[in-house]
């Protein structure tokens, strides 16, 4: 029987070179979600910049309440817990500087090459292999706190990848495999360590000066410029070509000859 | 209730000797009284009531003055009911959407709306989510209410600053 290589906390501690984020670390092995444990946390009063990780889920969550697969000790199901003096629009910024982190992380732990899907839903090989869902209350327009969730399929091997998602979702190890033939397992205790060290330099910079130069590392791993995308908002289509993101993050869509159209929500299909 | 209505009003409460009139329908409201009993003996209001019947178009002096008197109490009692929808306004607050974003009334589609017109929230509990660039925002009320309207529709892109619920601090 192949052994279970649980995440080590104290290995990830030793890694984390950051002042801020993942000085507090609470790990379990199995949970609901790791989302719904920090939001709990969080209405309890933890520290800023604390973290939670877990080597199951039983309820991951994505966007709109959809489940995401959680089926072994072998992926990454984490949670930032931020309580940033910043207004609840300007929050928006979070969601790049998470995709961003990971991406570098990625970059820095293996030899793969991650492309962003806007907002933040990172893809090798057209396939998704990490979802970002970030959650956030807010009273009388003040942020209580903000949840970024990271799910990333790390060792999942491609027999243990459920049928329905084979075609649209990947792991590092499978994609390593394709690459070089690598079947050797990645080191989650690393590969964890790196996204929160990138997470803490990129969200001081988000608070010092601004979105700017996140957006700049974003684009270098934007992976949707020239093509044509269709989005779903409500009973809306829009069909345009993707020409930039602006500077609050918003998807640029060049939907006519003189026609722009500024995109913050919605289902995309490219 | 337009003039012309009030006019058949009258002819109506005049033909069938009716003293007291109260007319209530969503918020238009008022009260007739006709309490002279000499209004009916004849005289000379009965006299201009015979010839208002022989010339059907024209109002008489007194219909006109009694028109009057209907429009000035149909009036205070529209300003009356103004004021008090005034003041419970004022007791009323919106909750505004903090971005552009897609609003939702229930944190999944396969789930019941965090609340419904007269629910009751708790100070803390959330009402909807708007989300945008896939940060979904719970909004939370600050404060004990009661929801007295929706002003916005599951699924819409709403604006920056825009209401979303009215509602009445409890």
């Amino acid at each position: 029987m192949e052994e279970i290589n649980y995440i080590d906390i104290f290995e990830i501690k030793k890694k984390i070179k950051g002042s801020f984020i993942g000085k507090n670390l609470y790990y379990e092995q199995k949970v609901d979600s790791t989302n719904t444990l920090a939001r709990d946390l969080a209405s309890k009063g933890v520290k800023n910049g604390s973290v939670v990780i877990a080597d199951f889920q039983e309820k991951g969550r994505g966007r709109n309440g959809k489940f995401w697969t959680s089926p072994c000790a072998c992926n990454i199901y984490m949670s930032i817990i931020l309580k940033p003096k910043i207004t609840p629009e300007n929050a928006q910024g979070m969601t790049i500087l998470a995709a961003v982190s990971a991406a570098d992380a990625i970059v820095e732990t293996t030899s793969l090459n991650p492309k962003i899907k806007w907002p933040n839903d990172l893809l090798i090989n057209s396939k998704k292999v990490c979802g970002i869902l970030t959650e956030m209350a807010t009273q009388n327009m003040t942020i209580e706190y903000i949840i970024v969730g990271i799910g990333m399929n790390v060792n999942l091997a491609e027999n243990d990848m459920d049928d329905n998602i084979k075609d649209i979702a990947t792991s590092l190890l499978i994609e390593s495999k394709k690459n070089n033939g690598s079947n050797v397992q990645i080191d989650r205790n690393t590969l964890i360590a790196s996204i929160l060290n990138k997470f803490d330099k990129y969200y001081e910079m988000f608070l010092s000066t601004g979105l700017s130069p996140i957006l700049t590392s974003y684009q270098k791993y934007f992976g949707m410029m020239g093509k044509t995308v269709e989005i779903n908002v409500k009973d809306k289509k829009i069909t345009g070509q993707v020409v930039g993101i602006d500077s609050k993050g918003a998807l640029l869509l060049k939907t006519g000859e003189n026609e722009l159209e500024k995109v913050v929500s919605g289902e995309i299909y490219i | 209730m337009n003039i012309k209505d009030i006019k058949d009003l009258v002819k109506f409460i005049k033909s069938n000797k009716i003293k007291e009139f109260y007319y209530k329908k969503g918020d238009e409201e008022f009260k007739v009284t006709l309490d002279s009993d000499e209004f009916y003996k004849g005289g000379r209001r009965n006299s201009l009531i015979e010839k208002k019947e022989d010339r059907s178009v024209q109002i008489s002096d007194y219909e006109q003055a009694e028109l009057v008197n209907f429009a000035i109490s149909r009036s205070n009692i529209a300003a009356e009911t103004d004021a008090a929808a005034k003041i419970k306004n004022e007791r009323l607050k919106e909750i505004v959407s903090p971005f552009v974003g897609s609003f939702y009334r229930s944190s999944s589609p396969d789930k019941p709306p965090f609340v419904e017109v007269d629910s009751i929230v708790e100070k803390g509990s959330p009402v909807c989510i708007v989300e945008a660039m896939k940060i979904m925002n719970e909004i939370e009320v600050d404060m004990k209410c009661r929801i007295v309207s929706v002003l916005a529709e599951n699924g819409q892109l709403v604006e920056f600053g825009q209401p979303l619920f009215l509602v009445e601090p409890l």
